[in-house]
C-alpha cells in the first residue's frame, strides 16, 4: 500500500475520509443503482421496444410505436379518467377531513387522545384486507350498510355495482385509510404554531374562526402543501384497493362496473402481465410518469407558492 | 377570583362542563365509527354463515364460532403465508436498517467529494413512481431466478431511498464534538459508526425498522408480479386469491378470517410501538 501513489482526492485524512465514505456507502449504492436507477433506462428502453413475452425472440426496437398507440386506446383514456375521479375525491375531500379531524384533535382531552390513536389503525391495515371487509360492509342485502339503511327506511343500492356508485364507493374508503395518517401530520403542523402568535391573535380579539382563517390556516400553507403533493402522487397509483374490491375473476382489465373503476396501474399491470405486452406496459408507466410530474407541478403553482 | 371565572366568556361554568362533555362525547364516537370496519371484520369472522348472510345484522356473535378459524389453517393453509410474509418482512427489515444506516452516516457526516451531489440525486428517485421500475424489475427477477423466491421479494426494494433520507436528516443534528472525541481516541470511521453513532439513533432505527416491516407486510403489487406459486404466497396477495377462490361458495369466512389475521401481527406492532410511528410521520411512506 504505501508504495502505491494515490490519486490526490485518496491522499491524507481528507482521503482516508473519503475512502471510509466510499466502502460505508458501496453495498446500498450498489443495491441502488441496480434496482433503482438501472431499472429507470431499462424502462424507458423497453417502451420503445415491442416485447411481448409470449415470443421474446422477437422484440424490435419500434421507436415511438408504443406511445402513439397510447393515444388511440381508449381504455387509457378510461383509466385516467377514472384515475383523475378518483384522486380529485380522495385528496381534496381526504384532505378537507383530515383538517377538521386534526383541529379537532387539536385537544388534551380523552376524546382527543382517543381519536390520535385510534385514526392511525386504518392506515396500517393491509389495504387488501380492508377492501374485503368494506366489500362485505358494502354487499347488497347483506351487507351491513345497506341493512343500516333499510333500517331507516332508506332502499339497498348496490353499491359496487352500480356504476354510478362504484368509485365514489371506492373513495369513500381510499378516505377511511388516508384520514388519520393525513390528520396527525397536520396536527403536528397546527401545533408548530407558535403560541405567541395565537395568543396575539386572541388579544387582538380574533375569534376563533378568525384566528382559523388568518393565523392558522397561512401558516399550515407548507404542510398542506407537503399532505397534498403525497396524497395526490399515492392516489394516481391507486391498485391493490381497487383491485380487491371491484375484480371479478375472469376480467382481464378489471375495473368492475363497466370498468368504472379501472385505474391507471390497473390497466398497466394487465397490459404488461396479463397480456404480457411489456413494452407497451413500459410505455404506459412512463406515461403515469409524467401525468404525476404535471399534476405535482401544477399544484406546486397552485397551493405552494409564495412564504 | 371565583367572579372572573364565572364571567369568563360570558358562560356558565356548567355550560362550558356540558360543552366539553359533549365534545369530548362527539370525538369518542368519531373513534369508534373508524374503527368500525375493523370491528366488523372480527366480528364476521366469528359467526357462522347462517349469521353473515342474514338479512338483520348480528352486532355481536353471542356464541362465536372458530371453524372459519379452523378451516383457514387446515384447509387453505392460510399458516403458509403467514409464515412467507414473516421472514420476507424481517429479512427486509434487517437488512434495510444495515444498509441504510450505512449509507446515511457517510452522506449525513463525512466529506467525500459530491456528497452533496450524491444525496440529492439519491433522495430526488424518489419522485419516480414505483411504476417505472416494476416491469424492468420483473424481468431482471425473471432472468436471475429470482422469481417466487423470498429475496425476490425485498431484495429489489432495499435501494428505495426513505430510509437513507430519514436517517441522514436525524444524523444532521447530532454534535460535532462526539465524533472528534473519538476520533482522538483513535476511532476508524467504522468504529466511531457501530460505537458512538448507532447507540444515538436509535429512535430513528426503531421508526424506521417498524416501517419498513409494516411496508413489507402489506405490499401487494410487487408480491402479485413475483409469486405465482401457492406456497409462496404472502398474507396480503393469499387473501385477495382466497377471495377469489370462494367467490359464491358457503366458505366465504375463511376469507374474512385471512382478513383478521393478515391484520393482526400489525395491529399488534401499532399497540407496542404507537409512539415511535408516530414519531417520525412527517417522512412515512408505506407501499401498497
Amino acid at each position: 500500500m504505501p508504495n502505491i501513489r494515490l490519486p490526490r482526492w485518496l491522499r491524507g485524512q481528507a482521503g482516508r475520509e473519503t475512502l471510509a465514505a466510499l466502502a460505508l456507502l458501496a453495498p446500498y449504492l450498489i443495491i441502488f443503482i441496480v434496482w433503482q436507477i438501472y431499472p429507470i433506462f431499462y424502462g424507458l428502453w423497453l417502451s420503445l421496444t415491442n416485447l411481448d413475452l409470449l415470443s421474446p425472440g422477437e422484440t424490435q426496437f419500434v421507436g415511438l410505436d408504443n406511445y402513439a398507440r397510447i393515444f388511440s386506446d381508449e381504455f387509457v383514456g378510461i383509466s385516467l379518467l377514472n384515475t383523475l375521479y378518483f384522486t380529485a375525491g380522495s385528496v381534496l375531500v381526504g384532505t378537507v377531513l383530515a383538517l377538521v379531524l386534526a383541529l379537532a384533535m387539536n385537544t388534551t382531552s380523552v376524546g382527543g387522545r382517543w381519536l390520535k390513536w385510534v385514526c392511525f389503525v386504518p392506515y396500517i391495515v393491509t389495504t387488501s384486507a380492508s377492501a374485503i371487509i368494506w366489500q362485505r360492509i358494502y354487499a347488497g342485502r347483506y351487507g351491513i350498510l345497506n341493512q343500516v339503511l333499510n333500517g331507516v327506511g332508506l332502499p339497498n343500492i348496490a353499491w359496487l355495482e352500480n356504476t354510478h356508485t362504484a368509485m365514489p364507493a371506492v373513495i369513500v374508503v381510499a378516505i377511511w385509510n388516508e384520514l388519520g395518517y393525513r390528520a396527525l401530520i397536520l396536527l403536528a403542523g397546527i401545533q408548530n404554531i407558535s403560541m405567541e402568535v395565537q395568543e396575539s391573535a386572541m388579544l387582538d380579539g380574533a375569534g376563533r374562526w378568525a384566528r382559523l382563517r388568518y393565523i392558522t390556516l397561512p401558516l399550515l400553507r407548507p404542510i398542506l402543501f407537503f399532505v397534498l403533493t403525497m396524497a395526490i402522487i399515492g392516489s394516481f397509483q391507486v391498485f391493490s384497493l381497487v383491485l380487491v374490491m371491484t375484480s371479478q375473476w375472469g376480467d382481464v382489465y378489471g375495473g368492475n362496473p363497466l370498468y368504472r373503476t379501472l385505474t391507471i396501474v390497473m390497466y398497466v399491470y394487465a397490459q404488461a402481465f396479463k397480456l404480457l405486452d411489456m413494452g407497451y406496459g413500459a410505455a404506459l408507466s412512463w406515461m403515469l410518469f409524467a401525468i404525476i410530474m404535471i399534476v405535482t407541478l401544477i399544484q406546486m403553482k397552485a397551493v405552494g407558492g409564495q412564504e | 377570583m371565583r367572579h372572573r371565572f364565572y364571567r369568563q366568556a360570558g358562560r356558565w361554568v356548567i355550560a362550558r362542563k356540558l360543552a366539553e362533555l359533549i365534545r369530548n362525547l362527539i370525538l369518542v364516537a368519531l373513534g369508534i365509527l373508524i374503527l368500525f370496519p375493523i370491528y366488523w371484520m372480527v366480528n364476521l369472522s366469528f359467526q357462522t354463515v347462517d349469521q353473515i348472510f342474514s338479512l338483520t345484522p348480528v352486532w355481536v356473535p353471542l356464541t362465536p364460532v372458530l371453524t372459519w378459524y379452523e378451516r383457514v389453517f387446515t384447509i387453505a393453509n392460510f399458516q403458509r403465508p403467514l409464515l412467507n410474509s414473516l421472514i420476507v418482512s424481517i429479512s427486509s427489515t434487517v437488512c434495510v436498517l444495515v444498509l441504510n444506516m450505512m449509507a446515511a452516516y457517510p452522506l449525513a457526516r463525512l466529506r467525500f467529494p459530491f456528497r452533496r451531489v450524491l444525496f440529492l440525486f439519491i433522495i430526488s428517485t424518489m419522485m419516480v413512481p414505483q411504476q417505472v421500475q416494476m416491469i424492468p424489475r420483473y424481468l431482471m427477477t425473471l432472468r436471475l431466478h429470482w422469481m417466487n423466491t423470498y429475496h425476490g421479494l425485498f431484495v429489489p426494494y432495499l435501494g428505495w431511498p426513505f430510509g437513507v433520507f430519514l436517517l441522514a436528516q436525524f444524523l444532521q443534528s447530532i454534535p460535532r464534538e462526539l465524533e472528534d472525541a473519538a476520533k482522538i481516541d483513535g476511532a476508524n470511521y467504522l468504529q466511531i459508526l457501530l460505537r458512538v453513532i448507532v447507540p444515538l439513533t436509535k429512535g430513528p432505527l426503531v421508526a424506521l425498522g417498524i416501517l419498513e416491516f409494516l411496508g413489507n407486510w402489506n405490499t401487494f403489487l410487487w408480491a402479485l408480479i413475483v409469486i405465482s406459486s401457492d406456497e409462496m404466497r404472502t398474507v396480503a396477495i393469499e387473501v385477495f386469491f382466497l377471495k377469489g377462490k370462494t367467490v359464491g361458495s358457503a366458505e366465504l369466512g375463511m376469507v374474512l378470517v385471512g382478513a383478521v389475521l393478515c391484520t393482526l401481527p400489525v395491529l399488534i406492532i401499532y399497540l407496542v410501538f404507537q409512539r415511535h410511528i408516530v414519531g417520525s410521520l412527517g417522512n412515512l411512506r408505506l407501499k401498497g
